[in-house]
């Protein structure tokens, strides 16, 4: 039994707020793992690979940041097909720095969320089962593996890149409250159908959730020096939210994470 | 802390991307089919022009295949070689050709786009290929030399694209290398790295496209690298040669040359050579001091930069008698002093022609619409071969010289 409320943007982002607010440790926690991602970024500038730092702009082209290199040089760009006869040193080397920041970053998402259920950092902690780690894992790999079949296919044909791309999109957003399911105990399968179940005549609303924290995250990128830390405050609100619709759309959630502090207050959205 | 543009989004989707790169890498850039390589204009980044390993006919040649192209510039880009295949752009177009029967192995067209330079080999080091950097309308890009897969949903084999750089015109860091609409100095490739110019000089990684470093100056011809250092025209009032350290762009030295109109360097012996209209200039690469002049005689001009052929150079003038006799030379100088060893008459050459290079001992003059072969030793002419017009300047393989006109590539064999 379910009990549905409607998802609003900007209520859904206060209360995500609200709720990193509870926990400031896990606000760290993130800032950890952003310096972790720059960290790497880094080792990869000196990867001479087209491909070095991605930002993926659409399926077909990656637009590399040069000017980070310390040389006020113009944008450089590749496509695809720059993956095309790379060395398999190069590309070994690129996917373990790829494989540990991915995984670091994939075992804070889920701290995080289990200190935000449970009241508590520590709680967060002790949720870290291997079990659910490799849900995480799996459900993030088995995400990627399917888009990456739809990107390469596009690839191959590029008349369906648009379809591809709002298939994507599509899908995405009906997978936005997956992960904090997945964290709170269920299965893979059942995290995916509850997460397209639960978003299904919200997706508008979750559309717009997306694009503000995605406009909010390319802002405080571009501030000067503290740029990526507050674009890890972003992401952590990004995180806080989709725990957030996970509640809204779906209340009888079985939450079996550790309880060491007092669970939060029940969240209604207003209206 | 600038925003890293390594995102989290990012790095996930690198994870899927990579999978990817590893299943087509390890299948990449098999079966290179070996032969002789010019792999950039005048063959390597010092500009001397000359290549000792290589030997053009020493015969009359024989056309072993023509490729007809369709570019209807005033100029003809020059054509390169390297592992089997004969690299040609014209127009949005550029084809990899058989060097042994010029049947098209793959090609790419720009849309809309047009390819604005001999393109140049570059040693990518993380790719098993090497490069094919070359400039086109929108600055500069990488390819990978071997043609990629062929895939079943694709019809053929294609060049797969690595990097570009350079955006459009009004982009402030881009002007950097912003170019002009039309043909463009040829990139010069040393190693892994590439020199761009446009309104300033840019230095490339050839494998990632970085930016390791540029310099506004106004080079607009092709600079001379040899021994570290990157030899470039410089014009402000007068023209003078500057010298930068090639790995990191810092000025080394300047040497004022006059007034007069542009140069293009030549790196060869411890010495750069610069022509300017009546005067050959030798310029010391350690002291910056000029160490020889040679002038031109009256009523004589030099209309191209010189080849170097190891301590000797051979430069082309043209020549009037005041009235209406007109006339055209070759001269042969040592290197190192700027002695003259020999001239003879050579055809009329027009105002700024194509610089000639060498291959073994045989001197290749691009003119007008013929290509001239002299004997380097003693000036005599070997062979010439007719094109239509603007023939380009000449990539030579064993025994074989690859050149284009207006309205063909040729592959020229004959005894060597």
């Amino acid at each position: 039994m379910t009990d549905r409320q409607p998802v609003r943007v900007w209520d859904t982002l206060r209360e995500a707020l609200r709720r990193l607010s509870w926990h400031p440790t896990v606000v760290v926690l993130f800032l950890v793992a952003g310096l972790l991602s720059v960290g790497v970024e880094q080792l990869m500038l000196l990867d001479p690979v087209p491909s070095t730092t991605t930002t993926l702009v659409s399926p077909f082209q990656v637009t590399v940041d040069g000017t980070i290199s310390g040389t006020d040089g113009p944008p450089v760009s590749a496509s695809l097909g720059a993956f095309y006869g790379l060395r398999l040193p190069w590309l070994a080397a690129r996917l373990v720095m790829l494989t540990v920041t991915s995984l670091g970053t994939l075992a804070v998402v889920v701290i995080g969320i289990a200190a935000i259920d449970s009241g508590d950092l520590r709680a967060g902690f002790d949720d870290l089962t291997p079990e659910r780690f490799l849900r995480a894992v799996g459900l993030t790999v088995g995400i990627l593996a399917g888009f990456g079949l739809l990107v390469g296919l596009a690839a191959l044909v590029p008349v369906l890149a648009l379809p591809v791309v709002l298939a994507i999109l599509f899908v995405l957003l009906r997978l936005f409250v997956a992960l904090p399911l997945v964290v709170r105990g269920h299965g893979l399968r059942r995290s995916v159908r509850e997460s397209w179940r639960r978003v299904a005549g919200h997706g508008v609303r979750v559309l717009g959730i997306v694009l503000v924290l995605g406009l909010g995250s390319g802002l405080m990128g571009e501030v000067p020096l503290i740029g990526v830390l507050l674009d890890e405050l972003v992401f952590a609100v990004q995180i806080s939210a989709m725990t957030v619709v996970a509640d809204l759309t779906g209340s009888s959630d079985t939450v079996s994470v550790t309880r060491s502090s007092p669970p939060r207050p029940p969240y209604r959205s207003r209206g | 802390m600038r925003r890293p543009a390594l995102s989290r989004r990012s790095l996930l989707s690198g994870l899927g991307l990579g999978a990817v790169g590893i299943g087509v890498g390890t299948l990449a850039a098999a079966g290179a089919d070996g032969g002789p390589s010019w792999p950039q204009y005048r063959y390597d980044a010092t500009g001397a022009g000359y290549a000792p390993d290589r030997t053009a006919p020493r015969d009359e040649p024989t056309v072993r295949w023509r490729y007809e192209v369709e570019h209807g510039g005033f100029s003809s880009p020059a054509p390169i070689c390297h592992d089997g295949r004969v690299f040609q752009s014209f127009g949005e177009r550029l084809v990899a050709l058989d060097a042994e029967t010029g049947a098209v192995a793959y090609e790419l067209t720009n849309r809309d786009r047009r390819f604005l330079s001999t393109p140049a080999v570059a040693d990518a080091a993380a790719y098993v290929s090497p490069a094919l950097v070359t400039a086109w309308e929108q600055g500069y890009q990488s390819l990978g030399i071997d043609g990629g897969l062929d895939l079943p949903a694709t019809d053929e084999r294609a060049f797969t694209s690595r990097w570009h750089v350079g955006e459009e015109s009004d982009d402030a860091i881009g002007s950097t290398i912003t170019l002009d609409s039309g043909w463009q100095t040829p990139p010069v490739v040393v190693s892994g790295t590439v020199f761009a110019t446009g309104d300033g000089i840019a230095a490339l990684d050839a494998s990632s496209g970085r930016v390791r470093w540029h310099r506004e100056t106004s080079a607009l011809t092709r600079p001379a690298v040899a021994g570290g250092t990157v030899y470039l025209p410089s014009y402000g009032g007068g023209a003078s040669l500057v010298a930068l350290d090639a790995s990191t762009g810092e000025r080394q030295w300047e040497t004022s040359l006059g007034r007069g109109p542009r140069i293009q360097p030549v790196a060869a012996n411890g010495l750069v050579y610069v022509t300017r209209d009546e005067r050959l200039v030798a310029v010391d690469t350690e002291s910056s001091d000029i160490r020889w002049r040679f002038e031109a005689g009256e009523n004589e001009r030099f209309v191209t930069v010189p080849v170097v052929r190891e301590d000797t150079l051979f430069i082309r003038s043209r020549w009037s008698d005041g009235e209406d006799g007109y006339g055209g030379r070759l001269y042969a100088l040592d290197a190192a002093s700027g002695t003259e060893q020999w001239a003879v008459e050579t055809e009329i050459p027009g105002d700024d022609e194509i610089p000639p290079v060498a291959a073994g001992d045989t001197l290749l003059l691009p003119d007008q619409d013929t290509l001239l072969a002299h004997d380097a030793e003693t000036g005599d002419e070997l062979w010439r071969f007719e094109g239509t017009y603007n023939v380009s300047s000449p990539a030579v393989g064993d025994g074989t010289v690859y050149l284009s006109d207006a309205d063909a590539v040729y592959a020229l064999e004959g005894s060597a």
